[in-house]
């Protein structure tokens, strides 16, 4: 369960490629499947079901047909649901020439990466993937080159978390509208962590999109509560766009996080940065504070 | 001033989960501890002298008089304690607040829980009426030195309420899971254990194994935040994703509209997040429980923060 990896930013920050953008693997090509050399542990292999959502809208079709072409012979899984996916999807057309670029936070096996990478060309953007994790980073890469060929210019792969993305890259950037995507670490403290930088370079931010605000933990100690994060930094009256799936009663505790969706929650919230008003952090404090935390 | 936030109150944001681990370590740890042993002396030489690290507070109880005798008789008592005005953490409001809603419940709860003592400001008013309830108090607090020095405290102003105060060395899920989930009592707590988001979730989470004996808790300080990226103030928040968005409260003490507005009298700094409140009351009957999941069990509530290992999914 990498999303409850608290230990992840701290070891990844030892790694001397953290903070900066690398580059692909090349030796995955020739693979049949990445994971002979990455050996990233694929727990169940789940896929989204994308079926209900297609014949809407002919350019989400042609993007997931290109995703599903790849399903049996790669050994990732999806872990929204396909409504998460279609959703991102319309949110990221509907901001079709307000944003040159969607930067994602926490790429896991690139689920959601392929569904932005599909619109690189059509909406003319670039794509940021940000991960703590360097054999996601190098996975998700390869499955976007090999779905979507014509992106992979496009494509940019940050090691790191969001504080030294926001810190490295997106500060030093001028005229830059991205829109971000946000499914990293799910533990409450991180998830302040990480919106808390966008204050820093919030007149650089189209959007937030983040993923499993429906999530808990019957581990107490996990503390997962993203939606809870978003209230802390944008108050109780955000002003936001609730998505993807929604359960009528709550899941049972599940895997070894003891994981659970809530019921009567949405699994993703889009917040408009230019509707709200940050509540946190105050304006006495540092982008240099934020990223010295983890 | 109305809608000035008060900014000589101090707000204490040690962690908690810092405090409790140390804490737990001792042998008194999660227990009623009695104050007329000689372990007190074990605990502080210090406590019939309790050293503020903050300045003297004037607190104008004028407004809130003459709407209850009982209050009166409290606050005049109070009064003539000189130390008293060193201790303050509230506002006068928020102390009156915290009374009436105590006295509504009359008849209704027959124990008052106060969970982080602090200096024994709020602990006197509650001492003070335990009487005209019928009802007693129990202290909880994870310093020992806090329970004591507010034991001291409650003697010196209402000696007659001393015998019906117990003091409980541990946190809020250790005195649900041997006090309150074992005990026919009703109660009323008052919760200023922690700002921490997570020490709150932890703490009133654990109150749902109890939440058919206990009519409501009163919460301080829900408005709090701080300049310390590493104190997650965020109690407000922590109230939310126990109860959802449409969680029913009361508000307690003043209101402040000031935006955003540093409180630089201490370290590190701290400010109220926009049109929040002193504190809230939670009726338990008109509330449900979001979190903990009703499969979950009050051991969950004790286990260690254990780091996943990866490819544990």
């Amino acid at each position: 369960m990498y999303i409850l990896k608290h230990g992840l930013i701290r070891e990844g920050r030892k790694n001397p490629e953290w903070g900066k953008f690398i580059s692909p693997d090349i030796e995955l090509q020739d693979m049949q499947d990445p994971n002979e050399k990455l050996n990233v542990y694929i727990p169940s292999g789940n896929k989204a079901d994308f079926t209900p959502f297609l014949q809407q809208n002919p350019a989400f079709d042609a993007v997931v047909k290109r995703i599903v072409a790849q399903r049996d012979l790669m050994s990732y899984e999806e872990q929204c649901s396909g409504k998460y996916y279609f959703d991102c999807f319309t949110i990221l057309h509907s901001l079709k020439g307000k944003i040159n670029r969607v930067a994602e936070i926490g790429t896991y096996l690139g689920g959601a990466s392929c569904i932005f990478a599909g619109c690189v060309t059509s909406l003319n953007i670039e794509l940021d993937l940000i991960e703590a994790n360097k054999e996601f980073l190098l996975y998700t890469y390869e499955r976007i080159r090999r779905a979507f060929p014509e992106a992979v210019a496009k494509v940019r792969l940050f090691l790191g978390d969001m504080p030294s993305y926001i810190k490295n890259v997106v500060q030093h950037e001028k005229q830059t509208n991205i829109l971000l995507h946000h499914d990293a670490g799910h533990n409450f403290n991180q998830v302040v962590n990480d919106l808390a930088c966008l204050y820093f370079v919030k007149d650089k931010i189209q959007g937030l999109m983040i993923q499993d605000t429906h999530l808990r933990s019957a581990k107490i100690q996990n503390y997962i509560f993203v939606d809870a994060a978003v209230f802390a930094i944008f108050g109780f009256n955000v002003k936001f766009l609730q998505f993807g799936a929604m359960y009528p009663q709550s899941t049972t505790p599940a895997y070894a996080g003891k994981t659970y969706f809530l019921d009567n929650h949405a699994e993703g919230f889009y917040i408009p940065l230019d509707q709200n008003k940050f509540q946190y952090p105050h304006a006495s404090m540092t982008l240099e504070q934020i990223d010295t935390v983890v | 001033m109305k809608n000035k936030p008060d900014f000589s109150i101090f707000y204490s944001l040690e962690f908690l989960n810092l405090q409790r681990e140390s804490a737990s370590r001792n042998p008194y740890w999660g227990k009623f501890i009695s104050p007329d042993q000689s372990i007190i002396h074990e605990f502080s030489s210090e406590y019939n002298h309790p050293q503020s690290n903050h300045s003297p507070k004037i607190i104008d109880f004028t407004p809130y008089r003459k709407n209850n005798p009982l209050f009166d008789a409290i606050v005049d008592r109070i009064s003539l304690d000189e130390s008293a005005k060193n201790y303050y953490r509230c506002s006068a409001k928020y102390y009156a607040d915290c009374f009436n809603l105590l006295t509504q419940h009359e008849k209704k709860i027959n124990r008052i829980v106060e969970v982080g003592t602090g200096w024994g400001d709020l602990s006197c008013f509650f001492a003070g009426s335990l009487e005209a309830m019928d009802a007693t108090l129990d202290l909880v607090d994870s310093n020992p030195e806090a329970l004591l020095r507010t034991y001291v405290k409650i003697k010196k102003n209402f000696p007659e309420a001393a015998q019906k105060v117990r003091l409980f060395f541990g946190d809020l899920p250790l005195y649900v899971k041997h006090v309150s989930s074992k005990s026919p009592h009703i109660s009323l707590i008052h919760y200023q254990g922690s700002y921490n988001f997570n020490d709150v979730i932890r703490d009133l989470g654990a109150t749902y194994y109890a939440k058919d004996k206990i009519v409501g808790t009163m919460i301080h300080g829900t408005h709090i935040r701080s300049t310390d990226m590493c104190s997650y103030a965020f109690t407000d928040v922590a109230i939310y994703a126990l109860f959802g968005a449409s969680v029913q409260f009361v508000k307690l003490g003043e209101e402040s509209n000031a935006e955003m507005e540093l409180n630089s009298s201490q370290q590190p700094f701290t400010y109220l997040a926009t049109s929040r409140v002193d504190g809230m009351y939670l009726p338990y009957s008109n509330n449900h429980f979001r979190y903990p999941h009703p499969d979950t069990l009050l051991e969950a509530f004790f286990e260690k923060n254990v780091v996943p290992v990866a490819n544990s999914h």
